[in-house]
């Protein structure tokens, strides 16, 4: 590696695709929903390092990158918010969250 | 002699982290001998307060009664429940202790005393304080216990009500110093206290972090009538020592943060800085001690109704008219 | 090369990559949440070597202040300590996820760390008040639509609880 390694800009895009693959490999594999909910959050703490890690390597000029990722917080703040209250709901309900014996709707 | 082997030890890791390592060791020196000083103080004070004399037996005054406490805690036994969740049940009363170990680094003792004067020093000391939640809610889960965990959800609860109050009161400091380094905001004070030209962000604020660390009026999570013990109650020996640790240590973090931001901090006329910072910190100790046997317990809704209902729209107000008179 | 700079950050990358694994392979939803939190601070740690210190303290204090204890709070209330019973397992669904998350990321390999992006002109000035600025100048529309997205979700989710409140 030449210099540092964090001077690197693909060891953050390998964090980033890393986090990513996780996230999909926990969302297919995992049966409850708020574990679905949660690697949910790992692909969007995985896109928000990769647009932090563009900002401050390829175009260093102006805070867009962060700015977005900023955006990235708040929106999974309130989608988390109500993914939350409808798998309560759910749990309410059908008295378990299993995502895949969640069949039936009202009768 | 001492000096070429301090040069050479900062010639192979550079003078920045010897000075890190300095500051920690001085952080970890002040908050020992602040329990131990906050452990003898509380027991005297209420003592006092309430017609009696408190411990005198053990060295004079019972200045030595602290290490008589640990000695007895330390030798109980570790007693370990049967039915916990162990990786929660053992970390809970480890990560109590990283919030308040953060924001001693960005305090300024003094005008060249301070660990590491970080220029988001106040999102700092925010963040890690909404850490401490996480700690309150494995102790909650990993008790297998219904008071613990009802005792926990409560406390999280109010924590999270009490943060927003917090949080906005901080706000308007930060407009008004226009930097969120807690040197600049020392600095921005040296023509008035901002406790006189933001009163109302001072009591906010105060209140506020008086909830935070679940001292009385605001402590039902822990009170001794009410959950048994609350989110600590299958905790004993050490590990109870390390909640209480973590707890005084809080509070002391809290008057010196409330000193930082609206005291004007370390300074002073005459003496050193450093004196009249922890004199104004032991100034605000002994109020919040004082608050424990002068007001009755607050009720849970009444707590959050407190929050919600006055605190929050008080300190939007507030931050609105600060924003105002400044641009005006 | 081995300087302190370099190892914090190699211990930053491996927090990171161990809390998601954690994350994805544990047996209950509370040790998933704890390893979610871990990747959240391994992150933090990430973006202040990204000279963002701004946004690594909101990190913490959103995801982990704010959205972990969320979780953590309806992991209480919908059964914590609930494990997937064995006979619902079964290890085609392993398999395959594991070939969607491997297939996914050579994919990608390929197409992001094969090519070279070029270095970007200009020196890094982008600093808390910068970002400020431009949420206030150029971006305030995203940044008021954000807003109303929040106020929204925090409509819907009472909503959604005073509904099941209304049913009983």
């Amino acid at each position: 590696m030449t210099g540092f390694l964090y001077d690197n800009l693909n060891v953050y895009l390998f964090v980033g695709l890393f986090l990513l693959c996780c996230g999909i490999f926990g969302l297919v594999y995992r049966r409850t929903l708020i574990a679905m909910l949660i690697s949910i959050e790992l692909i969007m703490n995985g896109a928000g390092l990769n647009f932090v890690a563009f900002n401050r390597f390829v175009s260093p000029e102006g805070p867009e990158g962060m700015v977005f990722t900023l955006f990235i917080m708040g929106i999974a703040a309130a989608e988390t918010a109500i993914a939350l209250a409808v798998i309560i709901l759910i749990f309410k309900r059908f008295k378990h969250i299993e995502g895949s014996e969640i069949e039936e709707m009202k009768e | 002699m001492t000096e070429t082997i301090v040069n050479n030890i900062a010639d192979v890791i550079g003078w920045e982290t010897i000075r890190t390592v300095v500051g920690l060791v001085g952080v970890l020196v002040v908050v020992v001998v602040n329990a131990l000083v906050l452990t003898w103080a509380e027991r005297k004070v209420s003592a006092h307060m309430q017609r009696r004399i408190g411990p005198k037996e053990v060295g004079p005054f019972g200045l030595l009664q602290p290490i008589a406490d640990t000695v007895k805690l330390l030798a109980k036994e570790l007693l370990t429940p049967q039915n916990v969740e162990k990786p929660l049940y053992y970390l809970a009363p480890v990560i109590v202790f990283i919030p308040v170990l953060v924001s001693f680094v960005v305090i300024p003792f003094d005008a060249r005393l301070q660990v590491k004067d970080i220029n988001v020093g106040v999102l700092v000391i925010l963040a890690f304080s909404s850490l401490s939640v996480l700690s309150i809610l494995l102790a909650g889960l990993g008790s297998n216990n219904k008071y613990s965990l009802i005792g926990s959800v409560r406390s999280i609860a109010q924590n999270i009500a009490y943060e927003i109050p917090l949080l906005l009161s901080l706000l308007s400091v930060v407009l008004m110093a226009n930097s969120l380094s807690l040197r600049d905001i020392v600095e921005a004070q040296k023509g008035v206290w901002y406790v006189f030209s933001q009163p109302i962000a001072f009591l906010i604020f105060f209140i506020a972090s008086v909830a935070e660390t679940n001292r009385t009026p605001f402590d039902l999570p822990e009170a001794e009538s009410e959950l048994v013990a609350g989110f600590h109650t299958e905790y004993s020996g050490m590990r109870f020592a390390l909640f209480f640790l973590a707890e005084y240590t809080n509070v002391f973090i809290v008057c010196a943060m409330t000193t930082t931001f609206f005291l004007g901090g370390y300074q002073g006329p005459i003496l050193p800085g450093i004196i009249w910072f922890f004199a104004k910190t032991y100034l605000l100790v002994f109020v919040i001690l004082w608050f424990r046997w002068t007001f009755p317990r607050v009720r849970f809704d009444q707590l959050l109704n407190f929050s919600w209902k006055l605190l929050i729209p008080l300190s939007f107000l507030n931050l609105i008219v600060t924003g105002g008179l400044l641009k005006l | 090369m081995m300087n302190p700079g370099n190892l914090v950050f190699i211990f930053m990358v491996c927090v990171t990559m161990v809390g998601a694994l954690v994350t994805v392979v544990s047996g209950s939803v509370i040790y998933a949440m704890l390893g979610l939190v871990t990747t959240m601070f391994g992150i933090a740690g990430l973006y202040i070597y990204l000279n963002a210190p701004f946004l690594a303290m909101m990190q913490i204090l959103i995801y982990v202040g704010a959205i972990a204890i969320l979780i953590a709070f309806a992991i209480m209330l919908a059964g914590p300590f609930y494990k997937r019973p064995k006979e619902w397992t079964t290890s085609g669904k392993l398999v395959a996820s594991l070939v969607v998350s491997l297939v996914s990321f050579f994919v990608f390999f390929k197409l992001v760390m094969r090519v070279s992006w070029g270095e970007g002109g200009g020196v890094f000035a982008v600093t808390t008040k910068e970002i400020g600025r431009a949420l206030f100048d150029r971006y305030a529309l995203p940044f008021e639509l954000i807003s109303l997205l929040i106020v929204v979700s925090i409509i819907g989710a009472t909503m959604l609880a005073l509904l099941s409140k209304g049913e009983k």
